[in-house]
C-alpha cells in the first residue's frame, strides 16, 4: 500500500510490525541483547549494526538504501571537513546538509510544496506516490548534527564506517529518537559494556514504565480522542475539550513511552541516551515546557538554528522573529502540513507574547498578591501553561484533517455548552463527557492519568526506580507484581497501536 | 558477566510467578463463567449430547442460521431417524465447523450442511480463542490458519482479556448468569437450546430490530469454503454417511440488497460442490417479519415453515 505523502494520514499499521509494543519486538530484543553480551567486544558493533538494519527493514526493506545514501555522504563529509580548512571546509558541510535536507525535501516536503504551489495557481507539478520513510526526520537530524559538530570542531570525524553507520542506525533510537549528538553517543560504541545487574534491571524497569504509558494510558485515551477527531464536524463544546485534554496526555504517554523504551533498551546494553522528557505538564511557562518536552529536538533547534540566528543576543524584534521562526520550523519538522506549521507557530507566538506581556503579568501578580501564596501561584502557572499547550495540540492532532475541519474544532471549543441542569443529565454526560465509552472507561482513564502524574510528582527529586530499589525485597516484588497485573487489567491489547511519532 | 546468573534466576522466578498467576486467574474466570458461557458451553454440551445418540442419525451442521432455522422434532418425525442440530455460529468458520462436526459422523448418518453466504474459511480470533477456553478440543482447528507467533500472541492476549473481565466482574453484575429459557429477554446463554440442539431461548422473547443491509453487495469468492465442504463430503462418505447441502434462510430485504453476492455463491456451489443440493437460494428467502434478531435467525413460526420446506425438498430429491 502506498500513500501519497502530505495528505492524508500516513498509515504504517501493516507495514511496520517491529514496534516496541509488538510480539516481534518482545522476541527481537532479548535475542539481540543476549547475543550482544555473549559476543566479544570487537564483534559487537557489527551485531548491533546488522540487527539495526534488520529492525529498520521490517518497514520497507528498500528504504535502507536512503539511509545508506545519507550515511555514505555524511561519513565522507565528516572526514573531508576535518581534513580541510577555510571555505572548502564550509563547502563540504553545505554539501552534506544539502544531501540530508534534499532527502527530506523529496520524501517529506515535495508533495506538500506541490499542493501549495498548485492551490496558489503557480504551477501544476506531479505528485510523488511514495511512502514517507519511517523516522526520516529523526535520523536525518541526527546525521546532520554529526557533520555540524565535526565542522565546529567539537567532534572528531569517525574513521570506522561501521561505527558511524551504527551512530545513525542504532535501533533503539533509529525511528523516533532521542535525536542524539555524536559527542554523547559515538564514543560509547568503543566502550566495553559488561553485564551489570543494576544497570540492566534499571533499563528493563524504564522499558516497562514506557510500555505501561503507551499500552495502558495512551492507547486507552486514544479511544476517546479518535472518536471526536475522526468526526470533528459532529462535535462542539465539551466533547472537543475532553478529547483535547485527553490527547494532551495521550501524546505525552505515547511519545515519552517510546523514549523510555528506547533509552531503557539502550541502557540494558550499556548505552546512555539523552533524556527526552522531564515531567512537561508540571511546567510553569511555555519556555519551561520546551525545556522539558522532546528535549533532544528542542535542544537541536536551539543549538543548530536558534543560536546561529543570533539567539537572545540580538535586537528585541530580531529575537521575536528568531523565536517565531524556529518554532514554525519545528512545526514543519513534524510534518508537511499546515496544521503542524500552525502548531509550531502558535508556540512561537506564545513565547514572544510571554516576553511582551512580562510587565503586565508581573503587575497583575503584584496587585492580586498571588505570589505570596507560592503553591497556589504554581498551580495557576502550571494550569495556564497546560491550557495553552493543550489548545495548540488541537492543530497537532488535527494534522490528519483538512485545515478547515481543525478550524471547526477551534471555533467550536466553547459553543453548544449546556446549562447546569442539562449538564447534570445522565444522557448528556454519557454522550458528551464519557463520549459513549461509558463511565467505567472514562474514570479508568482519569484514574490512570492521575496515577501517572502522582508518580511524576514523586519523582521530582529521585527516580521511582531508585525509590523502589531502596525497599525490602518482598515490597519490591509486590510492587512489580502489582504493576504487571495493572498492566494486564488496564492495557489495550486489541492490536499493537503505532507510536504517533513514527510518522515524523 | 557479573550478576548474569542472578538476573536469569530472578527473571525466571518472576516470570513463573506471573505465568502461574495468569493461569490460575484464567481457571477462576473459566470456572466462574462456564455455567452460562454461550458458545464454549454449547460446543461442549452439544458434543456430549450427540455422542449419546445411536447411528444412523441425522446431523445438522453449520452456523447459527441452522441453530435458529430448523425444528429437529419435526424433522425427526418425517425422516424417521434421530436428529441432532450440531450448528454453532458462522464466525467459527467452515474449517472449524466442518472438521469439528466430522468426528460425530458415523456409518449410515445423513448430514445436512448449511453455511451462511458470508461465512469465512477461518474463524475470527476473539471468537475462536474464547471458544477453545471452554472447549479445548477445538484448539487444533485454530493453529492452522495462523503463524506460531500470531497464535501465541492471540492466546496470550485472550488470557489477559480474561483477567480483565474477571476484574470487572467483581464490580458489575453479569446478566448472563441469571438467563433462562423462560425469561423474555435472554437469548445467548449456555442452556439456550433444546435436547436436540435447536435454539429455543427466543421462543417467548420480543423480536429485536434487524439491520437487513449488513450484508455483502459484491460477488463473494466462495472457493475456499467449497474446498472445505468438498473435503467434508469426501470424509463423510468414507465413513459411510451421506451429505446434503441446504441454503441458509435469508430475509427478503437482505436478499434483494445482496442478490449479486447470494447468486455468486449459489452459482459456485452448484458448479463445484460434490454433494446433493436441496433447492435453490430463493427457496429459503422469507419475509422480513420472519426474522428474530438477524437476517439469518428465524422466529419460531418461520423455523417450522423452513423445516417443512427442507422436508419437501429432501423428499423430492429422494424420488
Amino acid at each position: 500500500m502506498l500513500i501519497v505523502v502530505g495528505y492524508p494520514k500516513q498509515d504504517y499499521s501493516h507495514l511496520f510490525d517491529m514496534i516496541f509494543n509488538s510480539i516481534e519486538f518482545a522476541i527481537f530484543f532479548p535475542i539481540v541483547t543476549l547475543v550482544y553480551f555473549l559476543l566479544g567486544h570487537k564483534h559487537r558493533w557489527w551485531w548491533l549494526l546488522a540487527t539495526s538494519c534488520y529492525f529498520y527493514m521490517f518497514f520497507k526493506p528498500e528504504y535502507i538504501l536512503i539511509l545508506g545514501f545519507t550515511i555514505v555522504i555524511d561519513y565522507f563529509a565528516g572526514i573531508l571537513i576535518e581534513q580541510s580548512e577555510g571555505a572548502r571546509r564550509k563547502w563540504y558541510l553545505v554539501m552534506s546538509l544539502i544531501a540530508n535536507l534534499g532527502v527530506l525535501a523529496v520524501f517529506k516536503y515535495y508533495n506538500f510544496f506541490t499542493l501549495v504551489v498548485g492551490e496558489a495557481g503557480l504551477a501544476s507539478l506531479p505528485m510523488l506516490k511514495i511512502l514517507l520513510p519511517i523516522g526520516l526526520s529523526f535520523h536525518t537530524f541526527q546525521a546532520m548534527s554529526y557533520t555540524i559538530e565535526v565542522y565546529r570542531g567539537n567532534q572528531k570525524a569517525e574513521r570506522h564506517f561501521g561505527i558511524y553507520s551504527l551512530y545513525v542506525m542504532f535501533y533503539p533510537q533509529l525511528v523516533a529518537g532521542p535525536i542524539e549528538r555524536p559527542q554523547n553517543v559515538l564514543h560509547q560504541f568503543y566502550e566495553k559494556h559488561t553485564f551489570d545487574y543494576d544497570r540492566v534491571t534499571s533499563g528493563l524497569k524504564l522499558m516497562a514504565w514506557g510500555l505501561f504509558k503507551k499500552v495502558v494510558i495512551a492507547d486507552r485515551l486514544a479511544l476517546f480522542v479518535d472518536k471526536v477527531y475522526e468526526h470533528p464536524l459532529d462535535y462542539q463544546g465539551i466533547p472537543i475539550i475532553v478529547a483535547t485534554i485527553f490527547f494532551s496526555f495521550q501524546i505525552y504517554c505515547d511519545f515519552s513511552g517510546y523514549s523510555d523504551i528506547a533509552i531503557g533498551s539502550a541502557q540494558v546494553m550499556g548505552f546512555k541516551l539523552m533524556k527526552n522528557f522531564d515531567r512537561p505538564y508540571f511546567s510553569k511557562s511555555i519556555s519551561e515546557f520546551w525545556r522539558r518536552w522532546h528535549i533532544s529536538l528542542s535542544t537541536w533547534f536551539r543549538d543548530y538554528l536558534y543560536i546561529p540566528l543570533g539567539g537572545n543576543r540580538v535586537s528585541t524584534y530580531r529575537r521575536y522573529f528568531n523565536l517565531f521562526f524556529v518554532f514554525t520550523m519545528s512545526g514543519l519538522w513534524h510534518g508537511a502540513n499546515w496544521n503542524y506549521i500552525i502548531w509550531g507557530a502558535l508556540h512561537g507566538i506564545y513565547l514572544v507574547a510571554a516576553i511582551i506581556l512580562a510587565k503586565p503579568r508581573n503587575f497583575i501578580n503584584k496587585i492580586t498578591g498571588i505570589t505570596k501564596v507560592p503553591f497556589l501561584f504554581k498551580i495557576v502557572q502550571v494550569s495556564i501553561t497546560f491550557i495553552l499547550v493543550a489548545f495548540a495540540w488541537i492543530f497537532f492532532r488535527g494534522s490528519y484533517l483538512e485545515l478547515g475541519w481543525t478550524w471547526h474544532l477551534v471555533t467550536h471549543l466553547f459553543t453548544g455548552l449546556p446549562s447546569i441542569s442539562e449538564f447534570l443529565h445522565v444522557e448528556y454526560i454519557s454522550q458528551n463527557v464519557f463520549l459513549d465509552k461509558g463511565a467505567k472507561e472514562f474514570f479508568t482513564a482519569i484514574a490512570l492519568i492521575l496515577f501517572m502524574e502522582v508518580i511524576h510528582y514523586m519523582q521530582r527529586d529521585k527516580s521511582m526506580r531508585d525509590i523502589i530499589a531502596a525497599k525490602p525485597t518482598w515490597v519490591r516484588w509486590g510492587i512489580y507484581y502489582l504493576f504487571v497485573m495493572l498492566f494486564f487489567i488496564f492495557g489495550i491489547f486489541d492490536s499493537p497501536a503505532q507510536f504517533i511519532y513514527f510518522q515524523f | 558477566m557479573t550478576g548474569i546468573k542472578k538476573f536469569f534466576y530472578k527473571v525466571l522466578l518472576f516470570g513463573a510467578i506471573i505465568i502461574v498467576s495468569v493461569w490460575l486467574l484464567n481457571i477462576v474466570f473459566i470456572a466462574q463463567t462456564s455455567p452460562y458461557e454461550y458458545l464454549g458451553g454449547m460446543l461442549n454440551d452439544k458434543h456430549k449430547m450427540v455422542s449419546q445418540i445411536q447411528s444412523p442419525k441425522v446431523l445438522w451442521v453449520g452456523g447459527s442460521s441452522g441453530s435458529f432455522g430448523i425444528n429437529s422434532d419435526t424433522l425427526q418425525k418425517h425422516l424417521g431417524m434421530p436428529v441432532f442440530n450440531l450448528s454453532f455460529i458462522a464466525p467459527l468458520g467452515t474449517y472449524f465447523l466442518l472438521n469439528d462436526a466430522l468426528k460425530e459422523v458415523k456409518k449410515g448418518d445423513k448430514v445436512f450442511v448449511s453455511t451462511e453466504y458470508d461465512i469465512e474459511k477461518y474463524s475470527t480470533p476473539p471468537v475462536i480463542y474464547s471458544a477453545i477456553d471452554y472447549y479445548p478440543a477445538g484448539a487444533i482447528y485454530v493453529a492452522r490458519d495462523t503463524t506460531t507467533v500470531d497464535y501465541i500472541g492471540h492466546r496470550v492476549k485472550h488470557k489477559l482479556a480474561n483477567i480483565k473481565k474477571l476484574f470487572w466482574n467483581v464490580f458489575t453484575k453479569n446478566e448472563a448468569a441469571v438467563a433462562a429459557v423462560e425469561d423474555k429477554t435472554s437469548v445467548y446463554f449456555r442452556s439456550a437450546f433444546s435436547a436436540k440442539g435447536d435454539i429455543i431461548s427466543h421462543v417467548n422473547n420480543t423480536p429485536k430490530q434487524v439491520d437487513f443491509f449488513l450484508f455483502p453487495k459484491a460477488p463473494i469468492d466462495y472457493q475456499e469454503q467449497i474446498d472445505d465442504l468438498n473435503h467434508f463430503v469426501a470424509e463423510v462418505r468414507k465413513k459411510g454417511g451421506e451429505v446434503y447441502y441446504v441454503f441458509p434462510p435469508l430475509a427478503e430485504s437482505t436478499y434483494q440488497y445482496g442478490k449479486v453476492a447470494v447468486e455468486s455463491v449459489e452459482k459456485q456451489l452448484k458448479a463445484n460442490l460434490k454433494c446433493d443440493i436441496l433447492g435453490s437460494a430463493k427457496d429459503f428467502v422469507r419475509k422480513d417479519s420472519s426474522f428474530f434478531d438477524s437476517f439469518y435467525h428465524l422466529k419460531p413460526f418461520a423455523r417450522d415453515l423452513n423445516t417443512q420446506k427442507i422436508i419437501e425438498l429432501y423428499k423430492e430429491k429422494q424420488k
